[in-house]
């Protein structure tokens, strides 16, 4: 008999949790919590050079602005970060190594006095010269930007290269890949440039540190998205035990990867903790015009694919060469490099494959986690290269596709058997969606149309020991509330975790809250990131309800004097059937229950769930082979339909589908909301979004003045979204994540609808309307292909007309 | 944003002493759009900033009896597009306006504090300058009329004096019948500001068609394309050739540079481009009111 009857349970479509206060303007971000006048305000001074020796920081002006108390510099607070390579110190000590790098802090009673005070600093450099081309960087020695690479910690599945500017450096080598490339009918190569790009969420970073004046005992409110691997990084950092280190999240506006690990804590910690100022709560609030030069962003890259094909239109080898340009620091884009590196084959079946994948460092903003981890950079060039290949052998790019596509057992790059997947269906209702074999007139009078396709795989980019809890504890009214540290950062997780509840408590999704992390409180979970949550979190959260279930069931079973299975819980009441009984969860689950015998029994029911991936085998690191290196895939296809202005190079999105093989939909409308949103942010990466630098290193697009995000008239007015279910094995409810991988493929299909509506293939990202006019001329000219070399462009900026003076 | 104070004027004279009082440390402000963004980026940092929104005489639109349109300097380019739009008169400023940033900020920014702001991109400039608009302006000593051609000496550079606030625009409003058009180059669809744009306007004299062409964000100083107005002028029917010929010399009057937004390159050919759309956009807008 089936004890859990619910409207709400998993795969219902709910208003989501938090919507209401989003809207009304009224749910709390950190910048909105309030310190009264204890409170210290904190601001960096930053480096104006990309590379030099400081020689000397004179801040005498700056402390005697009204309200300044106190400039910290790099060497008052020497600690290394990071979360796989600690190559980073919060402030920059001795040299610089990029333009916007904090060289020293200002804490003031107010922010206009820290902000005065910072205008004041003054610091001297001897100024060297700088490297921003990552191949340049990794192929000459010239330059190095960490001089001390071979001194940093790092965790062992991330490779130094000491004496060099190789951050990492992640292998495959499977198969014969030299023979396979000889003895081939057909052998391509193309390069794939595409340049670093910013998160754009609304909330800018914002944090607040306070370190008791009597004892080391630490308190954080931090926008970020993991305020575990916060808590982790700070107290191995400066040596505390976890437990004196606090760590609050409130909701944060948008993260997108940008919030992920640490990011401007351990800076605000270098006030919090001088002598001079514990006690007292300091904030670090970084504004809009800062965020750029301040915060991880996407990694550039520079990439070379080669692949040899037989006659019959199999993919026979690969070698991919991947520079990422992870600009001063790798401590967190080691990662995605890896990500993309053991993913190497897409979602193709490649025999024989060698992969080298390299996060380089350059004197630029540092690179990290953005949605995709890797893989919209990786995607974003393979797919651009199959399509090539197909068009080039004369083969249907949808066709090549399905005959290459890497099917149930096959092996992937690693090794590692693939699993069931809805992958082939999926392209095919895609390629149906877009009308993919109808050749169609343009909407518009002399405009080009053209059609394209690419396919999406990522899997979760987490160590081998990612592990989640929770609790879900019932109240004295049925009334539930869940502890489960994900940051529900308009993913809507939370909503999905009070469905899973719902589904396995029988109480109605109204009655359950899920509550923003505090390490306090909350139950370790180790980060909101990897598409990881409803999956990982999920299993927690799953096993917490059953737990908490269980309990209840039984105390009813002793109380009725029935049997357990006579027991089920319908919309939040506990029924029995068989005895005509029906009783709302009331306060005995709190207070116990005055059983038959005349015992109390029970008390406070706690259910708890704990979930670590059982079998993940890190990629050996000579090879990348392992016999389970992710715990799975999520796969899935976009087709977007174009059109082109020749005159101008824009270029419009008529239509766009979207399908990716989720297992299993626990919250749709969040599943919806996460196709919908990465596939518009892909669109807008693929058609405008670039940090762009002068030869000085200084970022040309610091505000979005300049760094440009597609606005609603620049993309489709709705997102044909879908999603198929084959189950996940080792899910709560068969379900994989999505929210990342929404954001892969909008990119290369955008970029193959172009080639087929012009006849020229771009090879660099993003296609903005001077460079797709560009093309349009190149066209003109014979030319079948079109590239700009990033850096070159910074040369022809150099020679460029600047001024009229 | 460093520290400032606010002043609030609700009188011209007022906003005028206040600016003689502080030379060199007191700045106007009407819509703020651009001033607000300049302070917060420390490129300017006023001790006082001159707040004009009270001040109810340069709040208004007239037209006078001899049909010149005055806009005051706190009028808000949507409620300038919703007064030319009823009237149906100046298109080519209706799309100009329409072209500026996007909905909520036109609430806010004003065309007076676009054209004193003197930035070569400005969406106002170039339909001001086919229109032959004049900034009115006002100090102790007394009221200047400048025409918008001499009121920008450069980028963010105006003639205004120390102590001089431009108060209103003053448009002769065409006699005859005709039509215009403002087209620009942007990276996005909404919320840019023009790497190219290229402004038309279109009048039927009693035999005689005359045409003004006037680039934007494509030269230190707003651009009337004479040589080509003089081609054009009498010519009903723009054939293929006149408005290819139109664009060369369109391309000749300007002098743009390369930015983050947009390379010199691109610009003289967006400006050809826009140039050929301008006019043929004119010659279908006339037809469609015949």
């Amino acid at each position: 008999m089936r004890q859990i009857k619910t409207k709400t349970g998993i795969g219902r479509w709910l208003p989501r949790k938090f919507d209401r206060e989003k809207a009304a303007g009224t749910l709390e971000f950190t910048d909105d919590l309030r310190f009264g006048p204890e409170l210290l305000h904190a601001r960096a001074v930053r480096s104006t050079i990309a590379r030099g020796r400081i020689l000397s920081i004179d801040y005498e002006d700056a402390l005697k602005v009204d309200g300044v108390i106190k400039v910290v510099v790099g060497k008052d607070f020497p600690h290394h970060f990071g979360l796989y390579l600690k190559d980073r110190t919060p402030m920059a000590i001795g040299q610089v190594r990029y333009v916007g790098e904090s060289v020293a802090l200002v804490v003031a009673e107010s922010e206009d006095a820290a902000e005065e005070g910072a205008a004041h600093v003054k610091v001297e450099y001897d100024e060297l010269e700088p490297v921003f081309d990552p191949v340049k960087a990794a192929t000459n020695n010239d330059i190095l930007v960490h001089p001390d690479l071979h001194k940093y910690d790092h965790v062992g599945f991330v490779t130094p290269q000491p004496n060099t500017n190789i951050a990492t450096w992640f292998r495959i080598r499977r198969g014969e890949v030299d023979k396979a490339f000889k003895e081939t009918d057909h052998f391509f190569e193309e390069t794939v440039t595409c340049p670093q790009i910013a998160h754009g969420f609304l909330e800018t970073h914002c944090c607040i540190c306070k370190h008791e004046k009597a004892s080391p005992e630490l308190t954080i409110w931090t926008s970020a998205q993991s305020a575990f691997t916060v808590r982790e990084i700070i107290a191995k950092g400066i040596g505390y035990p976890l437990n004196s280190v606090r760590v609050i999240a409130p909701p944060i506006g948008g993260g997108f990867g940008g919030k992920a690990g640490m990011t401007i804590e351990a800076l605000c910690l270098a006030a919090a903790m001088d002598p001079d100022i514990k006690g007292r709560p300091v904030k670090l609030f970084i504004p809009r015009e800062e965020v750029m030069i301040s915060s991880w962003v996407r990694q550039g890259y520079v990439a070379r694919i080669e692949l040899a094909v037989s006659k019959e239109g199999k993919i026979q080898a690969i070698r991919n060469s991947f520079w990422f340009d992870t600009g001063v620091s790798a401590e967190y884009g080691a990662n995605p490099v890896r990500s993309a590196g053991y993913t190497s084959t897409g979602a193709y079946y490649i025999p024989n494959v060698w992969t080298d994948c390299y996060a380089v460092y350059t004197n630029k903003p540092f690179g990290g986690a953005y949605r995709g981890f890797g893989l919209p950079e990786f995607m974003g060039a393979l797919e651009l290269v199959i399509d090539t290949v197909a068009n080039k052998l004369g083969i249907d790019p949808v066709e090549f596709r399905k005959r290459n596509l890497l099917k149930k057992g096959l092996p992937t790059c690693t090794g590692m058997p693939m699993h069931d997947h809805g992958l082939e269906s999926i392209i095919t209702k895609v390629a149906q969606k877009i009308n993919y074999d109808q050749k169609e007139e343009p909407i518009r009078p002399g405009w080009k149309r053209g059609k394209g396709i690419a396919l999406a795989i990522k899997a979760p980019a987490i160590p081998a020991d990612a592990s989640s809890s929770a609790i879900v504890k019932i109240n004295g009214d049925g009334t539930i509330e869940v502890l489960a540290a994900t940051m529900d950062m308009g993913q809507g997780t939370y909503s999905a975790f009070a469905q899973m509840v719902s589904e396995e408590i029988g109480v109605p999704y109204d009655w359950i809250k899920v509550h923003f992390p505090d390490t306090k409180s909350h139950p370790y979970d180790w980060q909101t990131v990897a598409s990881r949550s409803t999956w990982s979190m999920g299993m927690a959260v799953k096993q917490a309800a059953i737990s908490a279930r269980e309990q209840i069931i039984k105390l009813y079973s002793e109380f009725w004097e029935v049997p357990e299975d006579c027991i089920s819980i319908e919309y939040g009441s506990v029924i029995c059937s068989k005895l005509g009984k029906s009783e709302r969860l009331d306060e005995r689950i709190q207070n116990g229950f005055k059983m038959p015998d005349g015992i109390l029994k029970g008390g406070p029911i706690i259910g708890t769930g704990s979930f670590t991936p059982p079998d993940i085998v890190y990629p050996d690191l000579e090879t990348g082979q392992s016999p389970k290196s992710v715990v799975h895939f999520t796969v899935g296809a976009v087709g977007i339909d174009v059109e082109v202005d020749p005159g101008t190079g824009q270029i419009v999105v008529n239509n766009v589908a979207a399908g990716y093989d989720v297992g299993k939909a626990i919250s749709p409308v969040g599943i919806m909301g996460q196709i919908e949103g990465g596939t518009i942010q892909g669109i807008s990466a693929c058609l405008m979004e670039s940090m762009s630098y002068d030869e000085h290193g200084r970022l040309l697009t610091p505000d979005f003045t300049d760094y440009k995000i597609a606005t609603t008239m620049d993309v489709p007015s709705s997102v044909d979204a879908f999603w198929e279910e084959v189950p996940e094995e080792l899910s709560p409810y068969g379900n994989r994540g999505v929210g990342e991988h929404s954001m892969i493929s909008p990119a290369p299909a955008l970029n193959n609808a172009v080639y087929d509506a012009l006849g020229i293939r771009i090879h660099s990202y993003p296609l903005s309307r001077e460079r797709v006019f560009k093309a349009v001329r190149a066209l003109s000219n014979g030319e079948k292909d079109f590239w700009e070399w990033p850096y070159e462009l910074e040369q022809v900026f150099r020679r460029a007309k600047k001024s009229w003076e | 944003m460093l520290a400032f104070e606010l002043e609030r004027p609700k009188t011209l004279e007022a906003a005028l002493g206040i600016l003689a009082d502080n030379p060199g440390k007191a700045v106007p402000k009407s819509g703020g759009t651009d001033l607000i963004i300049w302070m917060k980026k420390r490129t300017i940092h006023p001790k006082i900033l001159v707040d004009l929104a009270l001040i109810k005489d340069l709040s208004n639109i007239t037209i006078s009896e001899n049909g010149r349109l005055s806009v005051g300097t706190n009028v808000t380019l949507n409620r300038l597009e919703d007064y030319l739009d009823e009237r149906e008169v100046l298109p080519a400023l209706i799309d100009a306006c329409r072209s500026h940033s996007d909905f909520t900020l036109r609430n806010k920014a004003t065309m007076v504090g676009n054209v004193t702001a003197a930035v070569p991109s400005g969406d106002m400039i170039p339909a001001l300058c086919c229109y032959d608009a004049e900034v009115e302006t006002a100090s102790l000593e007394g009221t200047r009329h400048i025409s918008v051609l001499d009121f920008i000496l450069g980028p963010k550079k105006n003639a205004l004096d120390p102590g001089e606030i431009a108060t209103r625009i003053n448009i002769p409003l065409p006699e005859v019948a005709g039509t215009g058009c403002y087209l620009k180059s942007t990276r996005r669809s909404a919320l840019d500001l023009a790497q190219a744009s290229v402004a038309c306007v279109m009048l039927c004299r009693t035999g005689v068609t005359e045409y003004r062409l006037s680039c934007g964000a494509v030269s230190p100083i707003p651009v009337r394309v004479f040589e080509a107005e003089k081609m054009l002028r009498g010519k009903s029917n723009l054939t293929p050739s006149l408005i290819e010929h139109s664009a060369e010399l369109a391309v000749e009057a300007v002098n743009p540079i390369t930015d983050v937004r947009s390379s010199r390159e691109y610009r003289l050919q967006m400006i050809r481009e826009l140039t050929k759309r301008a006019l043929a956009l004119c010659q279908k807008r006339i037809q469609e009111v015949a």
